[in-house]
């Protein structure tokens, strides 16, 4: 198998390389960057429209070009996410938490610089685990079950009490709040439809997307644009801007445990499927801001806040190949237009494809691993016009965000009903923020409430059933340990904090 | 390797789709019927499910060459949710004009109709059927290791512990195609729903964490076909397609059938059992269907029709397609979708009361 | 209308939001309403010491809203208005662009110029790349249907 492996990944290698092949994945990845842009817009609809021009194709342009679009989109939501608080997709919602205050205090360029370091980093590391994992990968998936889900998102849950300071009962409110919007929708077990009053626009609930957009985008330009400031980075000119690139991309290096941390959780994520890259990118924010010693500048520009979140992100698009090779089981939106893709041209996911067409797959990788690369340098690349933006009048810029905004709340899933919610939540999310409500834990409450109820229900169902036995599952209880060592490591730094103080 | 010619003719497409909008490299020259003044427009073509899904996928393959073939620019609107119902009724509340198409899948429609579910299109009355892209009758299938060999041990398991089942939510085809199948089989069942698709519900099987899961054929066979699951029963008249996988394995309706095999060994009501299951079978088989909007012209409906259908037995579109599409006439298709509707409601009593169970 | 009490009011919301989950969750069956009652009823005793402790602040402190900042809050939401009808009336091509031209004009105070420019740049982002390259259907507008 190992000898199968390398002989498939340097085929794939030289195959990706040669001319004209290259083409592919770089234009795929500039067609990617560019539709990425646009807030609502994600790789999965790019590569969906692709699909009708590439019928034609043989199946290893198609690879070749698949790799480039999934790769391509992921960093550039994060751009908006840091310069105007405009999230591209749903992961880069959790950039924006420190990945704007950086912008707002001048240091877009470092913020970017980080951002796409640690991107296409934890692209790598989530590529190379893949590959590792290509003899273990049916075991991989097969060790996630609902007890093991609902764990991981409760893990995800409990980060909520680490990233919220002070105010913690009205960070368990706007939870509580989360979750109460998260079951709003048709209920998968019963069939009966909760709290959507007669509307069938939320039988399937709230979209995240026009609700992070209204909570963030909408309510910090609004609250910029109120409260008089001059411009995002309150400087004038591009010359007051500090930070760099430079600065951006040694922070990665020097916060390395952190990023390898990051990435790690971001492939362990993307490797079950139906868990997605925003979850990935809150829970490793979770574990950057629980794992410092130092928590107090998160939230108000740490760039911690940027290297988890980017890293886990970019690393998920390699974990989540692992289910699509493996079962063909999407792991993510993009994952699920890949495997249409991929079986239009008669390449079938699963074990036939991982046997027989071994160097195919690897043209896959290398081309997300390129695109990855391409992306974050042409990010960097830009960063120059990029940051001036931050210099620009809020007065102008304030309008174009929200109209990007409206933009974005549309294109999510084409219901212009979704743009009511994105602006009633942009209203919502200025109060709050008026108000010192955390909206934090409102967000990630509703990215989980609904998997946790699910999950909880069915594992709760195969357990009186006598289908699944708890303590026989050796993952799921390092999942326990690890919410209750989250739900006690602020308790117990607080008190070691409190004995060291008599002591000095 | 790409060769050189094939790499220019690529690249000659990407600029044309970035200079002149998608679809100019396919259109070619306008052949065929221009289907009442069609040509030249551009029509929106509704797809019910999130990009990547099978509607989806579907739709994408046969669209640059209906495009061809109507002279007309096809844009595919994705409007998922509500289970298909979102797309449904914005198909049937469209001018019909022939500028807005789609495809709804009959199953999953026909049961929401009918037991009420807001706002749902009835595709036998609320719609104009324009021909079947494709159809595929479920099989219950198992997980390898599941100890279960074939329909028979899973009925005698059933005799001691219901069996259980993994869906993804309940009033899905899935949900609809188990109950009804396991009424008729009189076995009992458990449903656990809560899966994030169909894909994650085989895996539960896959896994040994449920025993059995009822899903469309063609969506599992690369499952069956790489050993993880294995066919027990097909949800059918008669055998379901020509593969290996289903060599020797129990079909539920029919004479020889097991739904009347059971019931004549249980002295069951015989007559009843027929028609279930027929309704049954009629329900799920009715497919996927292309349609437009109620009261669209007559003559602009036969030509749609007729084009849609060239356009699924093109010899380009099969060749591009890597499984059965299974398409059908608008003729052939209407009377499948009136016979599955007249049918449907026999099977609402034990739908009811499978959701009454998991209500409790 | 003081600081403190546009602040009770919002938890005043939240508070009346999360009271009729509880009631419409009476409606569902036991299995349905398991969750959303578990969650809103704690939430609800929260919220409710949240109100006690914002009205005690509304009668500890007593500042009154600065004016200004609420003329520029009352000018947003009104922009929010336009931007919402702009865009459901005229459609996502012609009312984004609407709307910028009228903001930038007449709230940012913007010369013609600048606002023709942004508001031109900003269909052509619309066009070249949402209609023209990934052929997205953009919300059309009401009013050309009625036309």
């Amino acid at each position: 198998m190992l000898e199968a492996t390398v002989h498939g990944a340097l085929e794939g290698l030289w195959l990706v390389l040669a001319w004209p092949n290259i083409l592919y994945p770089v234009l795929g990845t500039l067609l990617a960057m560019l539709v990425a842009f646009v807030p609502g817009i994600s790789g999965a609809t790019v590569m969906a429209l692709m699909i009708p021009f590439t019928l034609a194709w043989e199946p290893l342009p198609v690879m070749l070009t698949f790799g480039g679009l999934v790769g391509g989109a992921t960093f550039m939501g994060s751009i908006t996410a840091i310069l105007f608080n405009v999230p591209g997709s749903g992961p880069s919602a959790a950039t924006l938490i420190d990945g704007h205050p950086l912008a707002q205090q001048g240091q877009a360029r470092t913020a970017i610089g980080c951002a796409a370091m640690a991107s296409a980093g934890g692209s790598t590391i989530g590529i190379l685990i893949l590959v590792l994992l290509i003899p273990l990968m049916r075991q991989a998936i097969m060790a996630f079950g609902p007890p093991e889900l609902l764990m991981l998102m409760i893990w995800g849950l409990t980060t909520i009490a680490v990233v919220t300071r002070g105010a913690v009962a009205r960070a368990l409110i706007a939870a509580g709040l989360g979750l109460l919007l998260a079951f709003i929708g048709q209920d998968a077990r019963t069939g009966e439809l909760r709290f959507t009053f007669g509307w069938l626009y939320l039988w399937d609930g709230l979209g995240l997307i026009p609700v992070v957009l209204g909570l963030f985008s909408i309510a910090e330009m609004a609250d910029l644009s109120v409260s008089g400031r001059l411009t995002i980075s309150g400087k004038s000119r591009v010359e007051q801007l500090s930070g760099s690139v430079r600065e951006g991309v040694r922070s990665v290096f020097t916060h390395l445990g952190l990023f390898v941390r990051s990435a790690l959780i971001g492939t362990a994520v993307g490797i079950i499927p139906g868990v997605g890259g925003t979850v990935a990118s809150f829970l490793a924010y979770g574990q950057a801001v629980q794992t410092s010693s130092d928590r107090d500048r998160f939230g108000k520009g740490d760039i911690r806040g940027v290297i988890a979140p980017e890293a886990a992100h970019d690393a998920k698009d390699g974990g989540s190949l692992v289910p699509v090779l493996a079962f063909g089981i999407p792991g993510s939106e993009a994952t699920a237009v890949l495997m249409a893709a991929l079986v239009l041209h008669g390449l079938v996911p699963g074990r036939a494809l991982m046997t027989d067409q071994l160097p195919l797959v690897f043209v896959l990788i290398w081309s997300l691993f390129l695109s990855n690369w391409i992306t974050s340098i042409l990010g960097v690349a830009l960063v120059g016009p990029l940051a001036r933006l931050t210099t620009l009048r809020v007065q102008v810029l304030a309008p174009i965000v929200f109209a990007l905004a409206v933009l974005g709340a549309f294109a999510y899933e084409q219901r212009f009903e979704d743009v009511g919610v994105a602006l009633a939540f942009g209203i919502i999310g200025y109060l709050m923020k008026k108000h010192a409500w955390p909206r934090i834990p409102l967000v990630v409450a509703l990215l989980l409430g609904g998997g946790i109820e699910l999950n909880l229900r069915i594992t709760a169902q195969l357990h009186a059933l006598g289908r699944v036995d708890l303590w026989a599952r050796p993952l799921l209880l390092v999942l326990v340990l690890l919410v209750l060592v989250n739900l006690a490591l602020p308790w117990l730094r607080a008190n070691s904090a409190a004995r060291q103080e008599p002591a000095s | 390797m790409v060769s050189r010619r094939q790499a220019l003719s690529a690249l000659s497409a990407w600029a044309g789709a970035a200079a002149l909008g998608c679809g100019e490299a396919w259109r070619g020259s306008t052949t065929g019927p221009t289907c009442g003044g069609l040509a030249g427009r551009r029509i929106r073509w509704i797809v019910p499910n999130a990009p990547g899904g099978g509607y989806d996928a579907e739709s994408r393959l046969i669209e640059p060459f209906l495009e061809q073939r109507l002279g007309a620019e096809i844009a595919i609107d994705n409007v998922p949710g509500a289970g298909g119902i979102l797309g449904a009724r914005a198909i049937a509340a469209a001018v019909p004009d022939g500028l807005t198409l789609g495809v709804v899948g009959v199953p999953g429609l026909l049961v929401a109709a009918l037991s009420r579910a807001a706002g749902a299109p009835n595709p036998a009355s609320d719609l104009t059927i324009l021909g079947r892209i494709s159809r595929s009758y479920h099989v219950w299938a198992t997980g390898r290791n599941s100890g279960l060999e074939t329909l028979d041990d899973a009925l005698a398991a059933a005799e001691v512990r219901p069996l259980v089942f993994a869906i993804n939510e309940v009033g899905s085809a899935s949900f609809v195609s188990i109950t009804a199948a396991a009424s008729v089989l009189d076995v009992h069942v458990e449903i656990v729903a809560g899966f994030g698709g169909t894909r994650a519900a085989s895996l539960a099987a896959v896994r040994g964490d449920v025993d059995l899961v009822g899903f469309n054929f063609d969506t599992i066979v690369d499952l069956i076909d790489a050993g993880e699951l294995r066919p027990l029963l097909q949800v059918s008249l008669s055998r379901i397609a020509p593969h290996q996988s289903l060599d020797g394995v129990a079909i539920l309706g029919g004479e020889d059938g097991w739904a009347l095999r059971r019931t004549r060994a249980r002295g069951r009501d015989i007559d009843q059992t027929r028609r279930h299951t027929q309704a049954l079978v009629d329900v799920m088989g009715a497919g996927r269907v292309a349609v437009g909007p109620a009261r669209l012209d007559t003559g602009l409906s036969a030509c749609l029709s007729r084009t849609l259908h060239e356009t699924l037995t093109d010899a380009r579109v099969l060749a591009a397609s890597s499984r059965t599409l299974d398409a059908a006439s608008a003729r052939v298709a209407q009377d499948d979708v009136q016979r599955a509707a007249a049918e449907a409601p026999l099977l609402l009593p034990d739908l009811e009361a499978a959701m009454r169970r998991v209500r409790q | 209308m003081t600081r403190a009490a546009e602040g009770a009011l919002l938890t005043l919301v939240f508070t009346t939001s999360t009271a009729l989950v509880v009631v419409m969750s009476l409606d569902l069956s036991p299995v349905a309403r398991r969750a959303p009652l578990l969650v809103a009823l704690p939430t609800l005793a929260l919220l409710a010491f949240e109100l006690l402790a914002d009205v005690s602040r509304i009668r500890a402190r007593s500042v009154i809203e600065e004016h200004s900042l609420r003329v520029r809050e009352r000018a947003l939401i009104l922009w929010a208005g336009v931007l919402l009808a702009s865009s459901a009336l005229l459609g996502m091509l012609v009312g984004l662009p609407a709307f910028l031209l009228l903001y930038l004009r007449y709230r940012s105070a913007e010369r013609w110029t600048v606002a023709l420019a942004v508001a031109a740049g900003f269909w052509t982002l619309l066009y070249g790349v949402l209609v023209l390259v990934l052929r997205l259907p953009l919300y059309a507008g009401r009013l050309w249907s009625w036309l």
